[in-house]
């Protein structure tokens, strides 16, 4: 595997994800992780099913409130807010 | 959408939170109000429902959420976007119902970390395996795979849950969570972290079953 070659190791590269993704590592930091994801393709393809996991948790949570609860909300409002 | 409608939704264009604040604030216009309900109230629900599980409660939590939005109204000072201040008083009822229910963070279950799949050199012990990562611009979000996904964010502890929700669905700054969760940015990134890793792991079970 030649991700051996990069400083950071897979371990270090997934622990920082969440400031990687965000780009708020410090630069040196985050070339080191560029390098790492280029030469290592198991810790690629994590990268890519960690942000996949949120991208689609985010668009299935998304829910309509059902017709009746808006419903009750609107009276509950209409009596509450006055 | 007709093109007449099309049109005429060009000539006037739906207006900004923060026009209707002013008119509500200034004319003590209702309708301006529950305009901002109705365009706000899916996002408080869907975050309502997936903290505390249940629709009843949610409407609780989306009613008071909705009333406190009434009453300090007229202190809105415009510093925060209005969906991120009317979306933390949702998140704060949220947490106050989950507290009367006497869930207490400090006894709940802790998400292990991936340590695990990593040798003492810090290298994959168990890859990560599948393709399914790359092609979530393509995956449709059939009914199976919308309910495995509701199901992964429901089971994770609630202050895992509230973080990811709070982060990732409501787009809240780490300061605004801390403060809402009275803890520290540090903590939240990692609860963050270790919510989005029990999330992944999951799915990729799910895809794995799947052949994906």
């Amino acid at each position: 595997m030649n991700c051996t070659k990069s400083k950071a190791n897979c371990k270090e590269c997934v622990d920082l994800l969440v400031d990687y993704l965000e780009g708020a590592l410090p630069s040196e930091q985050e070339k080191e992780l560029d390098e790492h994801f280029m030469g290592c393709p198991p810790c690629l393809d994590f990268l890519d099913q960690y942000r996949a996991s949120t991208k689609l948790a985010r668009e299935a949570i998304e829910t309509e409130m059902p017709e009746a609860l808006a419903a009750k909300l609107g009276e509950f409002l209409g009596k509450s807010c006055n | 959408m007709s093109t007449l409608d099309a049109t005429a939704a060009l000539k006037n264009p739906p207006s900004p939170d923060e026009e209707l604040v002013a008119r509500f604030n200034g004319q003590k216009d209702r309708t301006a109000f529950d305009e901002l309900v109705r365009r706000h109230r899916n996002r408080v629900y869907s975050l309502a429902l997936r903290m505390v599980k249940n629709e009843d409660e949610a409407l609780e939590i989306v009613q008071e959420t909705f009333l406190a939005v009434f009453r300090k109204l007229p202190e809105f000072r415009g510093e925060a976007q209005f969906g991120s201040w009317i979306h933390r008083i949702a998140a704060n009822f949220a947490l106050m119902h989950l507290r009367r229910k006497k869930v207490s963070s400090q006894f709940e279950d802790e998400i292990e970390d991936a340590n695990g799949h990593f040798d003492a050199e810090g290298r994959w012990e168990i890859f990560p395996t599948g393709m399914w990562g790359r092609r979530a611009d393509q995956l449709a979000l059939d009914s199976e795979l919308r309910t495995k996904l509701v199901d992964a964010v429901e089971k994770l502890p609630e202050t895992y849950r509230a973080v990811f929700m709070l982060r990732d669905w409501d787009g809240l700054s780490y300061d605004e969570i801390a403060e809402t969760l009275e803890t520290t940015v540090p903590a939240i990134k990692s609860r963050l972290h270790r919510a989005r890793l029990a999330l992944r792991e999951d799915l990729a079970q799910y895809f794995e079953g799947r052949g994906a």
